[in-house]
């Protein structure tokens, strides 16, 4: 036995079986959540495509398309995902719901893409955005996460100063929302907040 | 006024395997044995013991040709945990004032 206290079957206090019963569901809770090294790391991708699109725009510089590099993150990305849920022993509550939510997402991004390049309807990169705040407000709502919800809303927000003032800076602005967006994923499931 | 106990549910490791389950949709049972630190034997007798109370579902199954024992919460057990912390507060000294 490696933990004595689970040796025979004496009944625990009233105030043990609180505490045992607050120690398990923490513990629980610890393992299903993410350290968020994958969301950092795709927020501070995104920023930097941002800013080499913003010099791109800015200073008349050619890098080629910047944001081909989200398509080499999806390696490591995928990577990591497979090797970590081999190792995984359970299924969290509202695992198979967020699961959904981000390949609608996916495939909303691929096909609004898709659309706006076949009909030559310009730059798709707002709306790919507004689909994200959507989906970050759905999370939001579904975990009760302030902060995301408030996201989303700086999302829609920064869509209207962005089409009515900001036009030339776009990239910046989705880059650095990006990163704003990740970040609070990563605390929330840090359990920061 | 005092509540009964659960007989079933007031004892530790049933009371930690419980907790847990109710934290997730399904766990293996490596799962419910890493978090509760208990042996294998042990653990597998008192899960066995909810399983017999209706409060969790145990499935055998197997992966890449290992056996492996899933476990999640009925709804029967989720409401009998629900009133379990029910009554267990019902003894705290300030719900008696």
């Amino acid at each position: 036995m490696k933990d004595p206290k689970y040796n025979g079957e004496e009944a625990p206090t009233h105030q043990q079986s609180l505490d045992l019963i607050n120690e398990m569901i923490s513990k629980a809770k610890k393992s299903y959540t993410s350290k968020g090294i994958a969301s950092m790391v795709w927020g501070s991708l995104i920023t930097f495509c941002g800013l080499a699109n913003w010099v791109e725009i800015h200073f008349k510089k050619d890098f080629g398309d910047v944001w081909l590099l989200t398509l080499i993150a999806l390696i490591p990305q995928i990577y990591f995902s497979i090797k970590e849920k081999r190792s995984k022993n359970f299924i969290a509550h509202n695992e198979i719901a967020t699961n959904y939510i981000w390949i609608a997402f996916t495939l909303s991004m691929f096909i609004t893409s898709y659309y706006f390049s076949h009909f030559n309807l310009g730059n798709v990169s707002t709306l790919i955005m507004m689909l994200f705040g959507i989906s970050t407000f759905i999370l939001g709502g579904m975990n009760k996460f302030k902060p995301m919800i408030v996201g989303r809303h700086l999302l829609l927000g920064s869509e209207c100063m962005f089409y009515l003032y900001l036009f030339r800076s776009r990239c910046i602005t989705y880059g650095r929302l990006w990163f704003i967006c990740m970040a609070y994923t990563r605390h929330y499931f840090m359990g920061s907040f | 006024m005092f509540k009964d106990l659960d007989p079933i549910l007031h004892s530790q490791l049933r009371l930690a395997a419980m907790s847990i389950l109710i934290s997730v949709k399904e766990a293996e049972f490596t799962f419910i044995k890493e978090q509760t630190n208990a042996t294998a034997g042990n653990l597998s007798v008192q899960l066995n013991k909810l399983k017999d109370a209706g409060y969790i579902d145990i499935t055998k199954q197997f992966k890449n040709n290992y056996p492996l024992t899933v476990c999640k919460i009925t709804d029967r057990g989720i409401f009998a945990f629900e009133e379990y912390v029910k009554a267990l507060r019902s003894y705290m000294p300030e719900n008696n004032k």
